[in-house]
């Protein structure tokens, strides 16, 4: 296979806002949770009001996923794991 | 009055507020005339029957609210029925596109271009589907949704912005024309269900408000 040499790799690096917004996406996936279901819980994940169109969680989704890497720090792994009430890891 | 402001609280923060949320969103989708169609569910994603949108919990305090203000529900119901109406066009337009001689060949025709043309294998651009049905049944959805070009970063965002134009003449093959003309005709008619409810919901909220002195939003802690 010949890689486009204009497409560049997608790096991403993820802050504890959007980690826990993807815990979440994958979790409503797992549970097998209705679309407007998965909608309203990240919408509650992301504790802002301010009208994000509904398709952005699927993007960030898609975006993550696409991703040829992806750094998450351990401070926001724990602080991700805190806010969603894991617990101290 | 057998409701007063306590009631009225509950009706704004569980019901109102995310009837209108749910519908604004479903605003956009129509007048993007994105049908949220998915090829997996042979199902509208995100226009759904007004309850839908609110929790599960909530949809008690819909039917109350409804009980007092009953010339709510049939823009409900209208909303609801057009919903129905556009879900099952796209079925019968996604069924005949899959069938359809033309799209066959087209699909064929750029499968078997692509890995020369763009260097790469033609199931790469899929994501983790594997199957030629789910292949076809992906690009019959951006059909039916009216998907212009892809962010870069879907799988499919490559293959679809190069090949778009040999799918987007399906629309006027004969036997595919009225399917689509039906599809887009009953998203118009439920774009406009959806303002028609929308505003006949924020006349009753600003009534209520006024009337009980209850505001739209207490606190803002909770409002998501």
């Amino acid at each position: 296979m010949i890689r486009d040499p204009l497409q560049q790799p997608i790096k991403l690096v993820i802050d504890t806002s959007l980690l826990v917004l993807i815990l979440g996406y994958k979790c409503m996936l797992l549970d097998k949770a209705e679309p407007l279901e998965r909608v309203r819980v990240l919408n509650q994940i992301r504790g802002r009001d301010g009208g994000i169109l509904t398709q952005r969680f699927d993007d960030l989704w898609s975006l993550f996923w696409s991703a040829a890497s992806r750094t998450v720090t351990q401070h926001v792994i724990a602080d991700g794991l805190s806010t969603l009430g894991c617990g101290d890891p | 009055m057998p409701y007063g402001p306590n009631i009225v609280r509950a009706w704004f923060d569980t019901v109102f507020q995310y009837a209108f949320r749910g519908l604004e969103s479903e605003r956009v989708f129509l007048a993007g005339r994105d049908w949220t169609f998915r090829f997996q569910t042979r199902a509208l994603e995100y226009l759904n029957p007004l309850a839908k949108h609110l929790p599960a919990a909530a949809r008690e305090n819909l039917e109350q609210f409804v009980s007092f203000f009953p010339l709510v529900r049939p823009r409900i119901s209208d909303h609801d029925f057009c919903e129905h109406q556009l879900e099952e066009n796209c079925r019968a337009y996604f069924n005949a596109i899959l069938e359809s001689p033309s799209f066959q060949k087209i699909f064929e025709n750029v499968a078997s271009e692509a890995p020369d043309a763009m260097g790469r294998e033609f199931r790469s651009h899929f994501g983790a589907y594997t199957a030629q049905t789910d292949f076809m049944g992906s690009l019959a959805e951006y059909l039916i949704n009216n998907v212009e070009r892809l962010p870069s970063y879907y799988s499919t965002a490559q293959l679809w912005d190069r090949y778009r134009d040999r799918f987007l003449p399906l629309a006027f093959d004969p036997a595919l024309a009225h399917l689509r003309t039906a599809t887009e005709q009953a998203g118009c008619s439920m774009l406009e269900a959806v303002n028609d409810l929308t505003s006949l919901l924020k006349e009753k909220r600003s009534e209520l408000s006024l009337r009980f002195d209850v505001p739209y939003v207490a606190e803002l802690d909770n409002v998501r």
